[in-house]
Formats: structure tokens, C-alpha cells, sequence
């Protein structure tokens, strides 16, 4: 029944936003208000009925309705909820559905509160919005019907695809997607200027919709970023894949809109640039959609090869050209790009950072579709990797950063050069500073200090022009500082979440010029037991560990690190197998730190367990990127919040401005609280770690000392008067391999007893009775002592049982062994200590 | 197909045509939506609520820096000179 309901409710969809074109139209041609209004009741409705149509999705999605051939392809009986959940739009049908309600959704959220300025632009632009959604539900009920039933149910599902097994397919998905349907209103917008010809105001009029846009693509890239990071494995967060790019450059495009936008509004023209750059962005958004679904392109996002890639390309050639031929037609009433006072103004500042984002744009679009574009003509492949991306794109970033840091030191005023002249030893002093600062920490390289310039000059310049203005404020009011910070930037919260979203992208460029000019990748085999050092690091693998569940082989390593002699944390990172796709995915674990993450990926071990290969990555000030990010978002968001222009003057004068300030207040709370979940995610949250009270001592440092109370009632002491060789060994009478282990230290030590040599055996975890049964049983002569608080244990960093240390006359660690050694080494490593070969 | 899909479908599918044929349905002219009304509306809330100044519209510019300010404002939130008309608290 969830089939045939949901079938009927998309064909219905289908049918109402057709409807909802004609009526529109209709309204329009004959001035009729009621065309109009059932238009309107058409897009209202059309959000109600995609809405239950994936609210039913999800329940057949949660109720393993796997006669659904969608859900027998996505999702299995064991899966969790929350990925059963975050499964409907994890596959091409799904996911389409889900674009289609958006589409409606936002359609109807566009159209529901005209303001003066959007009222002219409404009903060209519902026309055009549903004409979208008209688009999509076609392609959805036509081509991929996520309600399409299989002749046969299968009793489970497939399963969903390893990869997308995260936290981060909740949210990475769905705020892409906020971002790609978000265009389309501005977009319709645009084109509703040029029929209507109101083509002054509308930038204004879809200001807080292209922003919401933009914050989505925005906070799904980033995200995107991060789970790459975090799971993929393969150490990056940005590989220049195909589908990545196609994320980035309808940002990109959008970014420059926004700011062209900022000229127009301050009527400095920019009106065709304006019009070419969201009429771009829309196209880019269908063209990465088109990347994604046609198997044209080769990319780990690429869903299933399918046939509706060519509509989608139709789709482009349709907006393109529809979109172009309008602008043509308007050109003789539009204002061409004019650069006010030269290119060193901030007009022309404006018009040099849309130029780099459209030749940016472009370098990415040409890194993308060159590959397959030159396989196709001449059978020969180009390949555009990810340094020849970083290359290209490289300089025009940092000339974005660099003109950032320019721009707000030339104000508004008609004498550029003579601020710019008042402000130089500032911009200079940054500039030699973040070089200075940066070569002191190791960061010498000459690409990587010009980088450091640019940001430090940047930074500079921000920090000087914002401060400037505030304490200027400060001074005239008189007002503590923090409160003429907030007063700033509830007055102007565009202005100022502008300037937090460039700080924030300063950060990101420094976390850039580490990750990308100092990578550091190699890989190590360990024995266990055996510490390795690698860059200032020393790694101990302690073991392998395997677990199987649903149809799942997890295979971790557990290693612990030390930077410098001190023990950091034990990471652990892993490769599941999923039988059901047999396909491996490896799980990487990850120490963040100020300076650079350490970064492991487990890359292979032994049969017997004894010995992994692992990939170990260093990644230079990796978190300046997320912190970068955050604060970029947090610009972004500060950016769209409402307004309260009045609230803030006539406090607590009527209900509702009470009931306004109460949802502002609630607003607040939950976007802070939002950061700090995102902040404790990544910086909170282990990430392939554990982390014990302390590590082991190593090889060359000093033994804890201690002292113990053997089962005689005596006591014993280390350091004592350091005989030649001391054997630590921890163990336990509920081991197995302890009990060899016995027999074998008490025969050793019958061998030894009269050399300079003393041992001591530390029962773990364990009662008197079973220690003293274990004792006589095994006929143990060398001192035992029980560790009763496992305060020796945590001393000594043990993770199990048996464990031994061996130490030198100094008191030193010589030798460790995790795990049971072998004997001849264990001989062969007390002979070297007290000097002697027994024959 | 059951007869409680063929009852849900047919219960969508009026409630829909019913919402959206609903303009044009109304029994004579309702008092809310003739003109007349709009307007008088309309005058009465202007009656009751001041203008909000559309301050977007009238702007000054700073002698300082020459940025575009909203009349208001005592200092330039630019540059952070103070603005001489107003008095300053």
C-alpha cells in the first residue's frame, strides 16, 4: 500500500506543479487573482504531498519494506536506525525525492511572505520555480521511483554501501542539497527581474535566500571535508574529485555573487555580471548533478550509471540558453560593469575578486571536464590530479586572500593611495610578522612563507580596520568594549558576518598552505613491542584485534604514540571488511594537535598478529582549516540573522516583541549550542583513540618506581641496589598464556638465580587464593607480590597481561615485551646485561 | 490494489483538487476579498502604525571616509569618526 500511496502522491505532484505553471500564467496573462491564488494553493500543496511521500519513504525504510527495490539496494535488517534514516537519500531515487520536496518547499516558503521588493518579481518567479519542481517530480516519477517494487522481495537487504556508514551522511547530504535547491530561488528570481524588467531591486529581494544557499554549500562542504577526513582514509579532506568540484563551484559563483551583489546595491552597476553569475550558478548546480547521476564522470560519488543523465543535460542547454537569450534581450536597460575609480578602489577590488572567482570557477571546470573531454576526442586522457589542480588554483586563492586584505583598508573614500599609504606599515608589519612567525616554527619553504605573507598581511589589515572602527565607537560612547562589539553587530550583523566569514577563511588558508606544501606520508611496519620513531614521533604497536559482526570484519591495530618520550594517546586505527559488498574500507585514527594531526591508517599485518603496516600522516596544522571553517560558518549565519531593528529600541514594549525576543533568544541558544556540538566533534571526540592514564616506559627511560608486598609478607623496592638485570613481569592466574609463561620465567630464573639478577612477578587484577594456588602449582621460587589497587599496572601502562619489562643496572627499561616472548630472544637479551654468555 | 488505497487515494486527490480550485468556487463576492475592503484596510493601518522611515533610502555620507551611512547613526561605523549632525550622548 506504501507503494501505491506513494506512487500516486509524486503522479499527483507531477500533475499540481504542471498545474501550478499553467495557472500561474494564466494569472499573469489575464490579471486574474484568481488564477493566481489557486497557483499559490498549487505550490502550497506541493510540499504536503513530496512531504508525505518521504515521510512514507522513511517508514518503509525503518519497517525493511525490502519489496522496494530502492530499500533491498540500500538498506538491511541490521543496519541502525539513524542510517536507515539518512538511507532515504543515500541512492539516486531517493535522494531525487527528497530534491523534489525541497524544491517544493522552498518554493512555497519563497512565495508565502512577498516583501515590497519581491512582490513585483513573485508571480514570473513562481513560475519559474515550479516549472524546477515540475522538472524534478518528472524525473523522479518517470525515470527513478524509489517506490518502484521488486517481482520478488527479498527477505533482507543488500545493505548500505560501506562508505556512506557515518554520522556524517545525516547532515552532509541534506545541507549539499539545501544549497543546490536554495540557487534555485534566487535564480528564478533573476529571471523573473528580466521578464518583469524590475532589474534594480532584485539582488536585494533575494539577499537572505541567496545566503541560505550559500551557508548549505558552505557547511556541506566543509562537512564533506571532514568525513573525508575522518573516514575515508586516505589522510586529505579535498582530493579535487569530480563531485567535489561540482560542490565547489556553483560556492564559488555564488561567492562572487554576493559581493557583486553588494555593488549593485550600492549602485555602482555590476548588473549583467550579477545576472551571468546566478544564472551560472544554477547551471553548475544541474551540471553537478548531471556529474553525479550519468556515470560520465568517474568519481567515489558517482551513483549507478543511469539513464537520466541526458536529461539533466538538456536541463543545462534549456537554462542556459532560455536564461541568455533573456539577458540579451534586456541589455540595452542594463548598466555595464563599471570600475569607479580605478582598479585600486573598492569597486575595483569588487570587480578583481568576481574576475578570480570566475577565472577560479573556470580552472576548476576545466580541471573536471577535461579528463573525460579528451578521452572522448582523442582516445587520449588527460589527467588533471590533484597537484595540477592545487597549481592552478593555488595563486588565484591566494590573490583572493591578498586582495581581502586590501580591500578594507581602502574604505570608501575617492583617496585610495593615500589610504593606502597611511595603512602600508601595517599591512607590512603583518606581512613580516606571520613570516617571521611561521619560519620560527619550521615553515621554511618559499612557497609556503609567501602564503604566510599573504595571510599575515591580510589578517593585519582585517584586524587593524575593524579595530579602528571599534574603538573609535568606544571612545565616543564611552561604552565597555564588549558592548560596543555587540551594538556594532546588531546594528550592521551583514557587514560584520562578512568580515568573520573573511577571518575565517584567512584561518583556512593557513591550515591550506600546511596541509598542502608540508604533506608527510609514510609508511612503517611495527612488531609488537617493538617502538618506532618516525618525525619527533615514537609508535608501539601493543596488538591486533579482530571482531565480527553482521556480516562485518573489523581488524584494529592498538598503537601507542609518544611525541618526545611522553606518551599521547594509543590510536587505533582499522579496516572493516563488509562481506556483503567485499569491499574494505579502513577506518583511520587520528591525534589532533595545534601544530599538526598525527594521522594513522592501518594498512596491512601479519597472519600470527605480530606484526601491521601502517600509513603514518602528518598533517601540519590541519585544525586552522576547521577552526577557519567554523568561523566561516559562524560569519554566515550572523549574516542571515533577522534583523530587529525595533526589538532592540523599544525593549519589552508590547507582547509580541516579548514573544520575538524569547524566539531570538531560542534561536541563539540553539545555533551556539550547534558550534559547540561541531567544535566537540571534531576536537572532543575521540577519533580512533584511546586514551590510557599512561603509556609504557619506553626503552632508555626510568622504570617507575615502587614498592611491593610479596605473598611472604616482605617487601620489595625498585630502584633496589640495582643488581645487573631486573625482570618486571605482570601476569595473571586467569591467563593462559600466563601459565606458560610461569614455567618458563621460573625455569629462567632457576638458570640465573646465582648471576646478578633479580625478578619480580606482579600478579594483575587478581585475589590472593588463585595467586598462591597458581604459585605452588607452577612451583614458583621468584618473588610474587599481588598488585592489589592496580596502581603498578597503571604505573607501568600495561594493557593486558602477560607484559615484561626488563630492566638495566641504571634502573632503565632495556627491553619490553608484550605479550609472551620468545625464549631465545628473552635469553639472549639478559646475557647482553650482565655480560656474560652462559654456555 | 486494496480498496483502503483506492479510499486514500481518492480522499488525496479531492482534498487537493478542493484546496486548489478553492478561488474560484467562492459563493458571491466575501466581504474580506473585495477591493474596497483591501484598501480600507490598508488606510486603517496606516492610520494606526507611524511610517517606519524606509531609512535605507535616505543616505549620508561620512566626511571621514565617504562610506554610505544610514541617517542615525552618530559614528561611522567604517572608520569610527564621529558624525556631526545629532547630538552626541
Amino acid at each position: 500500500m506504501i507503494g501505491e500511496v506513494g506512487t500516486l502522491l509524486i503522479g499527483l505532484a507531477l500533475i499540481t506543479s504542471g498545474y501550478a505553471v499553467l495557472a500561474a500564467l494564466l494569472g499573469i496573462i489575464r490579471k486574474d487573482r484568481r488564477w493566481t491564488q489557486s497557483a499559490k494553493n498549487a505550490t502550497y500543496s506541493l510540499p504536503m504531498l513530496l512531504g508525505i511521500a518521504v515521510i512514507l519513504l522513511s517508514i518503509a525504510f525503518l519497517t525493511n519494506h525490502f519489496e522496494f527495490s530502492y530499500i533491498a539496494r540500500n538498506s538491511s535488517r541490521d543496519l541502525p536506525i539513524y542510517l536507515k534514516f539518512s538511507a532515504v537519500w543515500a541512492g539516486q531515487e531517493g535522494s531525487l525525492l527528497l530534491w523534489s520536496f525541497l524544491q517544493a518547499l522552498f518554493t512555497a516558503l519563497a512565495i508565502r511572505r512577498p516583501s515590497k521588493l519581491t512582490a513585483q518579481l513573485l508571480p514570473w518567479a513562481a513560475v519559474f520555480m515550479n516549472s524546477i519542481t515540475a522538472f524534478f517530480v518528472a524525473v523522479t516519477l518517470l525515470l527513478s521511483n524509489p517506490f518502484e517494487t521488486l517481482p520478488l522481495p527479498p527477505a533482507d537487504g543488500l545493505g548500505l554501501n560501506p562508505l556512506l556508514r557515518h554520522p556524517g551522511m545525516i547532515f552532509h547530504p541534506p545541507a549539499m542539497y539545501v544549497g543546490y535547491v536554495g540557487l534555485a530561488v534566487p535564480f528564478a528570481s533573476a529571471l523573473a527581474a528580466l521578464v518583469t524588467g524590475n532589474l534594480k531591486h532584485w539582488t536585494a529581494a533575494i539577499r537572505s535566500w541567496t545566503l541560505v544557499a550559500w551557508i548549505g554549500l558552505g557547511l556541506g562542504l566543509l562537512l564533506g571535508m571532514r568525513w573525508a577526513y575522518d573516514v575515508l582514509g586516505w589522510g586529505g579532506y579535498w582530493g579535487w574529485d569530480p563531485v567535489e568540484n561540482a560542490g565547489l563551484m556553483p560556492w564559488l559563483t555564488t561567492t562572487a555573487f554576493l559581493h557583486g551583489a553588494i555593488m549593485q546595491d550600492e549602485q555602482r552597476g555590476f548588473q549583467i555580471g550579477n545576472f551571468l553569475l546566478i544564472i551560472f550558478s544554477y547551471a553548475l548546480v544541474l551540471f553537478g548533478t548531471f556529474a553525479t547521476r550519468s556515470g560520465a564522470i568517474q568519481s567515489v560519488h558517482a551513483y549507478a550509471e543511469s539513464d537520466i543523465g541526458i536529461y539533466f543535460m538538456v536541463a543545462i542547454v534549456v537554462v542556459l540558453v532560455g536564461s541568455l537569450a533573456l539577458l540579451v534581450w534586456r541589455r540595452a536597460r542594463l548598466k555595464t560593469t563599471l570600475v569607479q575609480g580605478g582598479l585600486l578602489s573598492r569597486s575595483g577590488m569588487f570587480f578583481l575578486t568576481l574576475v578570480l572567482l570566475s577565472t577560479l570557477t573556470f580552472s576548476v571546470f576545466v580541471g573536471s571536464v577535461l579528463p573525460t573531454l579528451t578521452d572522448l576526442l582523442t582516445r587520449q586522457k588527460f589527467e588533471a590530479g590533484p597537484a595540477w589542480f592545487d597549481r592552478v588554483t593555488g595563486p588565484q586563492f591566494a590573490a583572493l586572500v591578498l586582495i581581502m586584505g586590501i580591500c578594507p583598508i581602502l574604505g570608501r573614500s575617492a583617496q585610495a593611495l593615500s589610504q593606502l599609504k597611511k595603512w602600508r606599515w601595517l599591512a607590512v608589519g603583518g606581512a613580516a610578522s606571520a613570516v617571521i612567525l611561521a619560519a620560527a616554527a619550521g615553515f621554511t619553504q618559499g612557497t609556503a612563507l609567501l602564503g604566510f605573507a599573504v595571510v599575515g598581511l591580510a589578517s593585519a589589515t582585517a584586524l587593524g580596520a575593524y579595530g579602528k572602527g571599534l574603538a573609535a565607537r568606544h571612545r565616543h560612547t564611552g561604552r565597555s568594549l564588549l558592548h560596543t562589539v555587540r551594538e556594532l553587530v546588531q546594528q550592521q550583523p551583514r557587514r560584520y558576518g562578512g568580515y568573520l566569514v573573511h577571518i575565517g577563511i584567512i584561518f583556512m588558508a593557513v591550515g591550506i598552505i600546511g596541509t598542502r606544501l608540508y604533506p608527510f606520508e609514510e609508511e612503517l611496519t611495527l612488531t609488537v613491542g617493538k617502538p618506532e620513531d618516525i618525525r619527533g614521533y615514537t609508535l608501539l604497536l601493543e596488538g591486533l584485534k579482530q571482531n565480527s559482526e553482521n556480516n562485518t570484519i573489523s581488524t584494529w591495530a592498538n598503537i601507542a604514540a609518544y611525541k618526545d618520550t611522553q606518551y599521547l594517546v594509543t590510536l587505533t586505527p582499522a579496516t572493516n571488511r563488509y562481506m556483503n559488498f567485499e569491499q574494505a574500507v579502513g577506518v583511520p585514527a587520528l591525534k589532533p594537535g595545534i601544530r599538526e594531526d598525527l594521522y594513522l591508517i592501518l594498512a596491512g599485518w601479519s597472519r600470527d598478529g605480530r606484526q601491521a603496516t601502517v600509513k603514518v600522516m602528518i598533517n601540519p596544522l590541519a585544525n586552522f582549516l576547521w577552526l577557519g571553517g567554523l568561523l566561516f560558518l559562524a560569519g554566515g549565519v550572523l549574516a542571515v540573522w533577522p534583523k530587529h531593528t525595533q526589538v532592540g529600541r523599544k525593549e519589552s514594549a508590547a507582547p509580541e516583541n516579548q514573544q520575538i525576543k524569547v524566539w531570538r533568544d531560542i534561536n541563539l541558544i540553539l545555533t551556539v549550542s550547534l558550534f559547540i556540538g561541531a567544535g566537540w566533534t571534531m576536537w572532543g571526540m575521540p577519533h580512533g583513540t584511546i586514551k590510557y592514564a599512561q603509556g609504557r616506559p619506553l626503552p632508555g627511560q626510568s622504570a617507575p618506581a615502587f614498592q611491593l608486598t610479596l605473598l611472604d609478607g616482605t617487601q620489595v623496592s625498585l630502584p633496589d641496589q640495582s643488581p645487573q638485570a631486573t625482570v618486571v613481569s605482570f601476569w595473571a592466574p586467569w591467563c593462559a598464556s600466563c601459565e606458560e609463561g610461569l614455567s618458563f620465567l621460573q625455569s629462567t630464573w632457576g638458570a640465573y638465580q646465582d648471576h646478578d639478577i633479580a625478578f619480580i612477578g606482579i600478579a594483575h587484577q587478581s585475589d590472593r587464593a588463585s595467586v598462591e594456588n597458581a604459585v605452588s602449582r607452577y612451583g614458583v621460587t621468584y618473588p610474587v607480590g599481588i598488585d592489589t589497587e592496580g596502581s603498578l599496572a597503571k604505573a607501568y601502562g600495561i594493557t593486558g597481561v602477560p607484559e615484561i619489562f626488563i630492566l638495566d643496572a641504571e634502573g632503565e627499561i632495556a627491553y619490553l615485551h608484550i605479550g609472551l616472548p620468545e625464549a631465545e630472544t628473552f635469553i639472549k637479551e639478559l646475557d647482553t646485561l650482565i655480560g656474560e654468555p652462559i654456555p | 490494489m486494496s480498496l483502503g488505497t483506492i479510499l486514500i487515494g481518492i480522499a488525496i486527490l479531492l482534498m487537493l483538487v478542493a484546496y486548489i480550485t478553492q478561488p474560484f468556487h467562492e459563493i458571491g463576492t466575501r466581504q474580506e476579498d473585495t477591493i474596497e475592503v483591501w484598501v480600507k484596510q490598508m488606510r486603517e493601518e496606516g492610520q494606526n502604525t507611524t511610517h517606519p522611515t524606509p531609512s535605507s533610502d535616505i543616505k549620508v555620507t561620512c566626511p571621514n571616509c565617504g562610506e554610505p551611512i544610514q541617517k542615525g547613526h552618530h559614528f561611522c561605523p567604517q572608520c569610527g569618526a564621529p558624525l556631526s549632525e545629532g547630538p552626541i550622548p
